[in-house]
């Protein structure tokens, strides 16, 4: 059995100064040294929010408003962590607001039936090609669903670094700098993530 | 070989562990069915996960940024004390220049060496007896030693004060600038 080699480096200390050259651009109102930082992460977010809060059109609206907030308060940005870090600390936080008024409202049963990204030209949920191998790609879909269906699930800490760790790449320790936790935490969350989702599997019909 | 450490779990799925420690956990494994189970279902979690990006990659919208950029609130604003701070750095060491790092250390440097002339010890022993009296202060004690002189001169002190009288003095209060070590009591 091959392990895969995680954690892996996520970001170069080149990128972070240029980042950083890009956020004095910008506070000298330089409005395309901003762009220039959106086009940069926009993806990373909104994926990152897509997939905390299972709902590409709301990862948008949060997405907007963590580089919202990031330029407002880009005075305040110190560069003790990276920016990227900085914004995922916005949206991670943001996420979770979004989270608990949505637990406070009535709860929208989550569809397996759904396509994920609702929009037909966003791309909808991967269909598996049943010609070749029926039993199998039925199965494959399946447990694809279960495995959205569980971290949609999870509590919002262990889903965060789930999704971060697991699906982003990201190193533990930027982890433990987005979170403002130990990295000892962030390896503890994220044990007890992958074990219940791995109970979940095995339970699955 | 005692039951399997998160720690080791862990490392076994990140391929962290160094050949020794990994030969162990998979010998382990090889006994216990209930953990090596659990781990063959996390891998395969790991997996699902890794694979969800690229099965549904999200994307942002082409209205993204100008949607954006219209919410923007006023841009953001430098404080002056920022803004001559990244003028100076900028001055003295632009970005990506070779010489930043020394530039920053000797900088660092030096202002340790300046704080240190500043706060050593010496000076601090030097500071605690440098406080001076201020002109009223000055004028009290004055007034206070030649009232005293007065009074000592009124009451006809000279049996019990012969030292003072054996030094010459008269006693008729120009002793109040007197600095007061010799002071018998």
């Amino acid at each position: 059995m091959v392990a895969m080699a995680y954690p892996k480096t996520w970001m170069g200390s080149e990128e972070a100064d240029n980042d950083m050259a890009l956020v004095e651009r910008a506070l000298d109102q330089d409005l395309a040294a901003f762009e220039a930082l959106v086009a940069r992460y926009q993806n990373r977010i909104i994926a990152y929010a897509a997939r905390m809060l299972n709902d590409h059109d709301e990862a948008e609206d949060v997405a907007q408003e963590v580089f919202i907030k990031a330029y407002r308060s880009l005075e305040s940005f110190r560069a003790e962590s990276s920016f990227s870090t900085w914004l995922y600390r916005i949206a991670t936080n943001l996420c979770i607001d979004r989270a608990r008024k949505r637990k406070r409202s009535p709860q929208q049963a989550y569809s397996l039936d759904e396509p994920f990204d609702k929009e037909e030209e966003r791309g909808g949920r991967d269909v598996p090609d049943l010609t070749q191998e029926p039993s199998r790609g039925v199965e494959r879909e399946e447990l694809r669903q279960q495995v959205r269906l569980t971290v949609a699930e999870m509590p919002d800490k262990l889903r965060a670094v789930l999704v971060m760790c697991d699906i982003q790449g990201m190193a533990y320790e930027q982890i433990a700098q987005t979170l403002g936790c130990p990295i000892g935490t962030v390896k503890s969350r994220l044990f007890h993530a992958r074990a219940d989702l791995a109970r979940r599997l095995r339970l699955r019909p | 070989m005692k039951k399997l450490k998160n720690d080791d779990m862990m490392g076994y799925l990140d391929g962290t562990l160094d050949a020794a420690r990994l030969a162990e956990v998979e010998a382990y494994l090889q006994t216990d069915a209930e953990d090596a189970r659990l781990l063959a279902d996390m891998k395969l979690a790991m997996n699902e996960l890794h694979a969800w990006d690229e099965a549904e990659p999200v994307r942002v919208s082409d209205n993204f940024w100008p949607a954006l950029r219209d919410k923007l609130p006023q841009r953001p604003q430098r404080s002056w004390l920022r803004g001559a701070s990244a003028q100076l750095s900028a001055w003295l060491w632009p970005a990506h220049s070779p010489l930043r790092l020394s530039a920053r250390v000797a900088a660092i440097a030096v202002f340790v060496a300046l704080a240190a002339s500043f706060l050593s010890p010496k000076d601090a022993v030097r500071n605690t007896h440098a406080t001076e009296l201020t002109s009223a202060d000055k004028t009290f004690i004055q007034q206070s030693l030649a009232r005293h002189d007065a009074y000592v001169t009124s009451q006809s002190l000279s049996s019990v004060l012969p030292l003072r009288n054996s030094d010459g003095r008269d006693g008729d209060g120009d002793g109040g600038d007197d600095d007061g070590d010799d002071y018998t009591p």
